[in-house]
């Protein structure tokens, strides 16, 4: 099964088994990892799972669509290759892509 | 006899929250989750939407693997359910006469549907587990005619996803507007016109007057004179909370169990949190149950921050979302039934934003395809 690796804001690293089609963020909360909070379940609007992608995989990721692109602009610690968890489906091709958790993720 | 220093009652979005954020927060005794579903726990929003339309797999809706509750230290107890409650001996016991000895009860047990005396028989459904929605996609097949009961979130979901799969969909709303009481007008008038544009119908300030079963299908005539066929009925009426085991223990309750700013209910060794708690809100100056999975977070949080000595988070509006003929609405705080409002809407580069004030003060926003404006919008919901 494909993997993938979320590495915690003080640099721990843990590798979740991610099912082909699953998101991420689905992967992390299943894994319990602290920090992905998605309260709204994968939907794209609360913008509660935010990841900065490690540069190599982020280049092989479809570009983010409106709502997504709209909520990076609000988040947290915004980086030039933020994304939403729930919005990276795993595939083959991503098997092995590492993301980075934020310290906080937006809030009302 | 089992034990565990802290029980939680009920394995939704509270329970499971409040177990791991124990956890987090460094609570140092053991922790017993108990559901009386079978299944791991899942979350339920995607009910009413993917998993009605088929989109979504079971396994998906897992909130967390079972590998994290062992690794956590909690013991996940499936099948149980607690019909009897005794905060003084601090036991909780089982439908099966299993008993449980607590210090701590956190009571997560959420609401069930609210179902009418008719219809009921084959093909009438309601949704709140994983079973109802699989038996209810099972028997819809497209063509078919529906006839949503209640025309709020879980109803208008469902009936837009059904329509999705080709069945015929009518909805019956009491209220003269869908959503009624929960948004405005506004958003209520135009989320009506998209149902009817992917072709769900809608009687809105119509009741049913009388139901009749013939051989296939259930007949309904409304208030308004019309009559309606339908195969399959979905009531969507509304929830009533779980917490007849809590009244029958002494727990002080009012249309839910009553507790304070900490969650604590009339007996200090019990809290409740989520669906099934009645919480005093100070802009509406009473005690209230708020249906939604950001408060069920929250009130979890909060108990497991009281449970380990920290201080809880300051309380903030609530929020709401719903996804209706793919469109994403969000909405936060609450306007004080009764009181008009003044509503103030304009339009966004995807959807619109309605702002609501009452005697001058912004008390809730709603948000169609919106977020980023609707975050903006919601920090300055006037909280006391």
């Amino acid at each position: 099964m494909p993997q993938a690796v979320f590495v915690s804001p003080s640099g721990e690293e843990h590798v979740a088994e991610v099912p082909v089609g699953w998101s991420l963020m689905e992967a992390a909360r299943e894994d319990g990892i602290e920090g992905v909070v998605a309260e709204c379940g994968g939907g794209a609007i609360c913008g509660t799972c935010h990841v900065k992608v490690e540069p190599k995989w982020f280049a092989l990721l479809a570009q983010p669509q409106m709502m997504e692109a709209a909520l990076l602009e609000a988040v947290p610690e915004r980086s030039e290759t933020s994304r939403l968890a729930c919005q990276i489906m795993m595939s083959e091709e991503l098997d092995g892509v590492r993301v980075h958790v934020p310290s906080e993720q937006l809030e009302l | 006899m089992k034990s565990a220093d802290a029980i939680i009652i009920g394995a939704g979005h509270g329970g499971v929250e409040c177990a791991v954020a124990l956890r987090a927060k460094g609570f140092a005794g053991s922790i017993a989750l108990l559901s009386d579903e079978q299944q791991l726990p899942y979350e339920r929003p995607p009910l009413s939407k993917a998993m009605l339309a088929g989109t979504m797999d079971v396994e998906r809706l897992r909130l967390r693997s079972e590998a994290i509750y062992a690794k956590n230290g909690i013991e996940l107890a499936l099948g149980r359910r607690i019909d009897r409650l005794d905060p003084a001996a601090g036991t909780a016991t089982t439908t099966g006469g299993e008993v449980w000895a607590f210090r701590h009860c956190v009571i997560a047990t959420g609401a069930r549907a609210r179902r009418l005396a008719q219809p009921d028989g084959p093909g009438v459904y309601s949704i709140r587990s994983i079973d109802d929605v699989l038996a209810m996609r099972t028997a819809l097949q497209p063509g078919m005619r529906l006839l949503v009961l209640g025309g709020g979130y879980l109803g208008l979901e469902a009936a837009c996803t059904a329509a999705g799969l080709g069945a015929r969909v009518h909805v019956i709303e009491q209220a003269p507007v869908i959503m009624s009481g929960r948004v405005s007008d506004v958003t209520a008038g135009r989320m009506h016109a998209l149902h009817l544009e992917k072709g769900v119908s809608i009687s809105t300030g119509a009741m049913v007057a009388s139901w009749e079963r013939t051989d296939t299908a259930w007949r309904a005539l409304t208030t308004d004179g019309a009559v309606h066929l339908a195969d399959i009925v979905l009531v969507a009426i509304g929830a009533t909370p779980n917490i007849e085991f809590a009244e029958a223990a002494g727990l002080a309750c009012n249309g839910g169990i009553l507790v304070d700013d900490a969650c604590r209910s009339s007996a200090p060794n019990v809290f409740a949190i989520g669906d099934c708690a009645a919480r005093m809100n100070p802009e509406l100056g009473r005690a209230i149950r708020i249906e939604s999975v950001n408060n069920a977070l929250v009130q979890a949080r909060t108990v497991a921050a009281v449970l380990t000595g920290n201080t809880p988070d300051a309380r903030k509006a609530p929020t709401f979302w719903s996804e209706q003929c793919g469109r994403r609405l969000q909405m936060a705080g609450l306007a004080l039934p009764g009181t008009p409002c003044e509503d103030v809407a304009r339009d966004t580069a995807r959807g619109w934003l309605v702002e609501r004030y009452q005697h001058g003060v912004l008390c809730a926003v709603e948000a169609v395809d919106s977020p980023v404006e609707f975050m903006q919008a919601a920090k300055r919901i006037s909280i006391q």
